[in-house]
């Protein structure tokens, strides 16, 4: 499938020619077809957040390539109106960017920017809040600051698909919320591309979170992409996981923790449920749940 | 070391409409505990950390730490020192251009003599393991070591209770990893620890913990109790550790293995210990 955002060998440096110049960016590629929900996972520091706000334009490409939707983002005649209705970001802890005494305006603030008319504006503020799982007549009056962690972070996510994005990019978006906002929070952002085809950018330091919807990932340290796969080809490799300060989800790590006692099991496990089932296969256990 | 009795807290008393936050917590810690405290979103968790160290004051009720009572401020300037708190971003709470002094800065303001001030500092810096990063600005560490600075600019007071309020949350792993060890470290060294998270799989490490819910206490045991009740958990926008979930679906199966299991160390030792069918043995 043709890809609708590619990365192609990109540098950053921030503040190049200074004593304080520092390599951000060297060398990303990347590729991240239509409607696919792909992570960035990286130690602190390498470069995910400096690599995403590319794919927006709020950093021009100084060498390499960012392609969006078909847009060169170097070309000095790009239309950044046109790329940021089209890019949704959500950025780490949205709910301080929420500014609007009600719930509803805040929502529509982005529509109404863009010149849409009143209907088409209450149209998309009612679809977006329905999206992240937000009651319209219920929330639409709530004062803004009256509101949960969880909630102020829904709707600051409506915000921008209002905007309706066909990509949209995600900061850590489950950092600081409880298991069940969180696991919420994954469920909407897969029903976004199920339903919608919505193509998704995710960056996270919660394993966890990332297996549970990514279809790829990529892994980047110190500005370079180090490693490329899909969940299951990414997680096992726990070496080099580690050696780069990150980690597997912990069933995969319970997988390889099994093989390196020397027991024959695959490591490529994500799930409890797929664990469960080759764990019983090589000791043994009971076909069903013994009651 | 921490008593709270019949603690009620609700912000804006005076407004047209109060939020009551906290209702009628009953608590005792004794020194030494690694108490860990999870809750959902809003249930109350930082309100009550904040009590800790007199950054609230109670509605109704009372908090003593080591027997003095958070309302007397007279006790305000020692309360501050005995309990020592850590946030969730580490770049607010840095304040000095050089991390040795940025550890300083504690025992300064509290008029600890000079040559104490270095020993304080050395020792802090040595129980987070940052001693080689000294000389160096804060805003140059990483997020995970700013976390650490910021615990040693904490310890440096001598506190005999650290708070640590989602002090891994913005951390990646090996931060994370870290700034655990740390905690571990301080609290076999006897200091009494509180600490915030959502990360289910950091519950484990305490030696207690406590769930709240809607601003009082749910549940409150060792993690193997705790853990061990998935359904209550899941009621209270709680989870239990992916680990802790596959054991006890392989309890089910093969009762022989323990239940419930916190770790993954846990779960590959206990099933390597399993008697296994002669067949399938490798």
């Amino acid at each position: 499938m043709k890809p609708t955002l590619r990365v192609e060998d990109l540098h950053h440096t921030y503040l190049a020619g200074t004593p304080f110049e520092a390599v951000s960016l060297q060398g990303v590629d990347m590729e991240v077809a239509e409607g696919e929900i792909v992570s960035i996972i990286g130690p602190t520091g390498s470069g995910k957040s400096t690599l995403i706000q590319h794919f927006n334009a709020l950093i021009r490409p100084q060498a390499g390539r960012v392609i969006v939707l078909g847009q060169d983002l170097g070309d000095a005649d790009l239309d950044v109106k046109w790329l940021r209705r089209h890019v949704g970001m959500i950025f780490q802890s949205p709910e301080q960017q929420l500014f609007e005494q009600y719930v509803g305006d805040d929502i529509a603030f982005g529509p109404r920017n863009f010149g849409l008319d009143r209907q088409e504006v209450r149209r998309r503020v009612q679809k977006a809040m329905h999206t992240v799982g937000l009651d319209f007549e219920g929330f639409k009056d709530r004062l803004t600051f009256t509101l949960s962690g969880g909630e102020m972070r829904k709707v600051a996510m409506a915000g921008v698909l209002a905007l309706e994005p066909s990509i949209l990019v995600l900061d850590e978006p489950t950092c600081g919320l409880d298991p069940v906002t969180s696991n919420d929070l994954l469920c909407r952002i897969l029903e976004l591309r199920n339903n919608h085809g919505t193509t998704i950018v995710l960056v996270s330091h919660d394993m966890e979170s990332v297996v549970r919807v990514s279809d790829r990932i990529y892994v980047i340290v110190d500005g370079r992409t180090v490693l490329e796969g899909t969940p299951r080809e990414v997680f096992p490799e726990a070496e080099l996981l580690r050696s780069h300060g990150l980690e597997a989800p912990q069933i995969t790590q319970v997988m390889c923790g099994l093989r390196n006692q020397g027991l024959d099991v695959p490591v490529d496990l994500l799930s409890v449920r797929e664990a469960e089932e080759e764990i019983c296969r090589c000791f043994g256990f009971a076909e069903t749940q013994v009651e | 070391m921490i008593t709270i009795e019949h603690l009620h807290y609700t912000y804006d008393l005076d407004r047209p409409r109060p939020v009551p936050a906290l209702r009628d917590v009953c608590l005792h810690i004794d020194k030494g505990e690694y108490v860990v405290i999870i809750g959902r979103n809003g249930s109350g968790k930082s309100t009550l950390a904040k009590h800790l160290n007199a950054l609230l004051l109670p509605t109704q009720g009372d908090v003593w730490i080591e027997g003095k009572n958070t309302k007397d401020p007279q006790h305000l300037a020692t309360l501050r020192h005995t309990v020592g708190m850590v946030f969730q971003v580490p770049d607010n709470q840095l304040v000095a251009t050089v991390v040795e002094e940025d550890v300083a800065f504690g025992p300064e303001n509290m008029g600890v003599p000079r040559g104490e001030i270095e020993e304080r500092v050395n020792e802090a810096l040595d129980g987070v393991d940052m001693i080689a990063h000294r000389h160096r600005p804060p805003h140059m560490l990483s997020a995970g070591q700013k976390q650490r600075v910021g615990i040693a600019g904490v310890m440096a007071m001598r506190p005999s209770c650290l708070v640590l309020d989602e002090a891994t949350a913005m951390l990646d792993p090996q931060g994370r990893r870290d700034v655990l060890d740390t905690v571990r470290r301080l609290s076999r060294q006897g200091v009494t620890i509180v600490a915030i998270t959502h990360f289910m799989c950091e519950a484990v490490e305490g030696t207690r913990v406590v769930v709240m819910d809607e601003g009082s206490i749910a549940m409150d045991g060792p993690p193997r109790e705790v853990f061990g009740q998935p359904t209550r958990l899941l009621e209270l926008g709680l989870d239990v550790p992916p680990v802790t979930q596959l054991a006890q679906r392989l309890h089910q199966r093969q009762p022989a293995l323990p239940n419930p299991l916190l770790t993954v160390q846990e779960l590959v030792d206990e099933l390597c210990g399993l008697p296994r069918p002669a067949e399938l043995r490798t």
